[in-house]
């Protein structure tokens, strides 16, 4: 098991902060699915909005929407979840 | 919106910038998987002649990432389970001997003509060599402690420093996340050789963490050793041990062999070593002065500062040393699984 996560994750990741991660990305996957996947290539992958305009077809308004929404609800699901 | 949270331009958002650190470790990494798609396969030139390519080059590594940040995610909560399962233990229950039987608190063992192997909590084992006295003296759910009298043991352990010890008559071995080799002799005197990670050898003299590769003894009655490699030459470690042994004897000859044989992997020996108690100044000097031909004193006036009693400044030297982390025990994750003690790394 401990293999394949590494082989996932970051080797510079030690198992607490990859599970750390994981409940945060747990919380992403809750949310609809326009701001899931948003969330995930803006705040995991790391692309811009304009990258992520790019790579899905979306119009820069759209994600730029669903950024802002998507955010939001993540904020307030950890908000929650603290 | 922040404009940080849109194209990363601007203040940074703490709250993203919080996020962005939370989930960098599931980064899904191109470089460690590329993305083995065949051209030449039927799915491939039908998607390629019937939709744009470009629609195609956007949705394969979107369902690429998601199904690997999936997979993470439920190898992660499931790790995280196992993990703090494996750091918990009830405290005085018995240790397991592989071959049958049990390590009881306070019930000293003799090995009898066969190796035994036990387990160490969930933390990892002990292989015991015949003719081993051990005895549990404290175990648990964070701090595990072992008894060893005589004999010969291998211990491999993942787990956060400290928790494990074995106490000898010289001192007590604390593990600090590692695999090592310790025997104690009929004298009493501990001899530690460390296979991965580090050791440290405490007393009432002092202590001194070992490093992977390196060996070092451990006796009642004075500070621990200093560490010395083990692929160092045999003159430089006879070298080392007859300073240490008679500081204040200062041999000339075992000196010069000391500065002059060092290798720049031997820094920590000869910084440790000119900090020996009772080590003259001169010696302590000359083995300073061979320390800096490979790693740079911190200052100009560095050495004579120490040799006026800055040892501040000593481990501040210590300090830059190419040496391996000593907090990251878990970097050695690979010692979570039962394998042979074999040569360092």
């Amino acid at each position: 098991m401990t293999d394949e996560l590494r082989d996932y994750a970051s080797r510079d990741a030690s198992p607490h902060t990859v599970a750390e991660a994981a409940q945060v990305l747990a919380v992403i996957q809750r949310l609809p699915d326009a701001y899931r996947e948003t969330l995930v290539l803006r705040l995991v992958q790391g692309l811009t909005g304009p990258e992520i305009a790019e790579l899905t077809g979306l119009t820069a308004d759209s994600v730029r929407v669903n950024l802002h929404r998507g955010f939001k609800l993540l904020r307030d699901a950890m908000g929650a979840r603290a | 919106m922040s404009d940080y949270l849109w194209d990363r331009s601007g203040p940074v958002d703490p709250d993203v910038e919080a996020l962005e650190r939370q989930l960098k470790p599931l980064a899904f990494d191109p470089h460690t998987h590329p993305l083995e798609i065949s051209a030449d396969s039927p799915a491939a030139r039908a998607a390629l002649t019937t939709a744009p390519r470009r629609a195609v080059r956007q949705l394969r590594p979107l369902r690429i990432v998601f199904g690997t940040l999936a997979a993470a995610a439920v190898l992660a909560v499931g790790l995280n389970v196992w993990h703090n399962w494996r750091l918990d233990w009830q405290p005085n229950r018995a240790w397991t001997i592989n071959s049958g039987g049990v390590l009881a608190m306070g019930a000293p063992l003799r090995v009898g003509s066969s190796t035994a192997t036990i387990d160490i909590a969930r933390l990892g084992e002990l292989a015991a060599a015949p003719g081993t006295e051990l005895e549990l003296t404290s175990t648990t759910r964070t701090r595990h402690r072992v008894a060893m009298t005589r004999g010969s043991i291998n211990v491999r352990v993942w787990a956060p420093p400290g928790r494990v010890a074995v106490q000898t008559p010289a001192g007590d071995v604390v593990d600090l996340g590692c695999i090592f080799a310790l025997s104690v002799d009929d004298a009493g005197v501990a001899h530690l050789s460390v296979r991965a990670g580090w050791v440290e050898l405490e007393n009432a003299f002092g202590s001194r963490a070992v490093p992977a590769g390196a060996s070092a003894s451990m006796s009642a009655d004075r500070e621990p050793q200093v560490p010395v490699y083990d692929d160092a030459r045999e003159v430089f470690k006879t070298a080392v041990r007859a300073l240490e042994a008679a500081p204040g004897h200062a041999d000339a000859d075992a000196l010069r062999i000391v500065t002059t044989e060092a290798r720049a992997k031997d820094a920590l020996t000869l910084l440790l070593l000119a900090d020996v108690d009772g080590m003259p100044a001169p010696a302590r000097r000359d083995m300073l002065n061979a320390l800096a031909t490979f790693h740079a004193a911190p200052s100009a006036d560095a050495i004579s500062r120490i040799l006026n009693g800055d040892r501040n400044l000593l481990w501040t030297w210590y300090a830059t040393l190419p040496l391996p982390p000593m907090k990251n025990w878990w970097a050695n994750w690979r010692d979570v699984f039962p394998r042979s003690f074999g040569p360092s790394r």
